[in-house]
């Protein structure tokens, strides 16, 4: 373990372009920075992010160093800095992305209310389309839709001749009225 | 996490730190030996036009030179200073007696009265300096040859505006004073002759 004053010491060295101090240095400081990082993310990988982006930025000013300044203690400044800034960043993409899940959520309502409109249109353009429709068959329409079946087996055959008559009424009259072209259409 | 599946993850932060501080430290250097550039630029304008590419070339190399020395650290790096000075010393004496002896120079005549003696000076004085500054250092063999080389192709430069004469003066001048120095300066971190 090498001690405060000698990663003084070996920094200095680094500072000055030795690269035989370099290993030894990050070797030293790299688990402890690490350390820092990790207890402020909570996050394994985000930790390891920041561990990094601090020994680059401590390497990359080391000709600013000052012979008797503890490089422990700016490391340690640099490591808390690094991973708040990466725990904010981490703050700011998840707050993002459940804006991002409110905003599909509503959108999902908005077309759910956009069915349900489309749905109730429909509704109505069935009533009226129904209501076109001669008496008998808009009888044999009520008794399907109610579920009614006749007992004998003649009633039956009529039932289904006035609802596929029915059925071919109301295919033609949804044809001329979803054709908005047509001058037929109602 | 096991020491085998950290491994990776350390060599690969390693790699990525040595990187970015080899990156800083030849950034740096650049800035550094971009101070030469208008001593490069003050040679190439007084220079005779028929040896402006000598002085360009030994523009070029020191700019080199002084980004290999700042890059490379150590001794060579803290040879800098002595160098430049040293380097700046020579030049002068050598611009000094072009700005002198301008006619005589332009004609190519009466210039040893002058110019040669003048860089001769100066290399001698320069040698000195660097042998003093050397002495200092706990390894004196990169800094002389580091800070001995700038100043040599600073006083060339100015020099070589001239003659080739002023800068075979200089450099023979220096080398006088150098050789037994750095004899001496050697035999002293062997510890064969006793540190004063």
């Amino acid at each position: 373990m090498v001690s405060p004053d000698e990663l003084d010491g070996l920094f200095a060295r680094v500072a000055d372009g030795d690269r035989a101090a370099f290993g030894p240095v990050f070797g030293a400081l790299y688990p402890r920075v690490l350390a820092v990082c990790a207890r402020i993310t909570g996050n394994g990988a985000d930790a390891e992010d920041a561990a990094q982006a601090t020994m680059v930025k401590l390497f990359e000013q080391s000709h600013r160093y000052e012979p008797g300044r503890s490089v422990l203690g700016w490391a340690i400044a640099l490591a808390v800095w690094e991973a708040r800034t990466v725990s904010r960043a981490n703050q700011r993409r998840s707050a993002r992305s459940s804006s991002d899940f409110a905003l599909e959520s509503l959108e999902d309502r908005g077309r759910a209310a956009d069915d349900l409109l489309a749905d109730h249109e429909m509704e109505q353009l069935l009533e009226v389309a129904i209501a076109d429709l001669s008496a008998t068959q808009q009888a044999a329409v009520q008794a399907t839709l109610r579920g009614y079946i006749p007992a004998d087996a003649a009633g039956a055959a009529t039932l289904r001749k006035q609802r596929q008559r029915a059925l071919v009424q109301l295919r033609e009259w949804f044809t001329r009225r979803l054709r908005p072209s047509d001058p037929r259409s109602p | 996490m096991t020491t085998a599946l950290m491994m990776p993850t350390l060599d690969a932060a390693r790699g990525r730190v040595a990187r970015a501080y080899e990156l800083a430290r030849a950034r740096r250097a650049l800035q550094s030996s971009l101070w030469v550039l208008p001593a490069v630029a003050v040679a190439l304008a007084l220079a005779l036009a028929e040896r402006r590419v000598e002085v360009a070339l030994l523009g070029l190399v020191l700019v080199a030179s002084v980004w290999l020395a700042d890059w490379r650290g150590k001794e060579w790096g803290r040879a800098l200073p002595a160098g430049l000075v040293g380097g700046l010393l020579t030049f002068g004496a050598a611009i000094s007696g072009r700005w002198v002896m301008v006619d005589c120079c332009a004609s190519g005549a009466g210039c040893s009265d002058w110019c040669v003696p003048a860089c001769a000076t100066a290399g001698g004085l320069v040698g000195l300096l660097t042998v003093l500054d050397a002495g200092r250092a706990a390894n004196p063999l990169p800094r002389i040859a580091t800070s001995a080389s700038l100043s040599a192709m600073g006083g060339a430069m100015g020099c070589a505006c001239i003659g080739y004469t002023g800068a075979g003066a200089m450099l023979i001048a220096m080398s006088l004073v150098l050789l037994p120095g750095g004899i001496w300066l050697v035999r002293r971190t062997l510890g064969v002759v006793p540190t004063p």
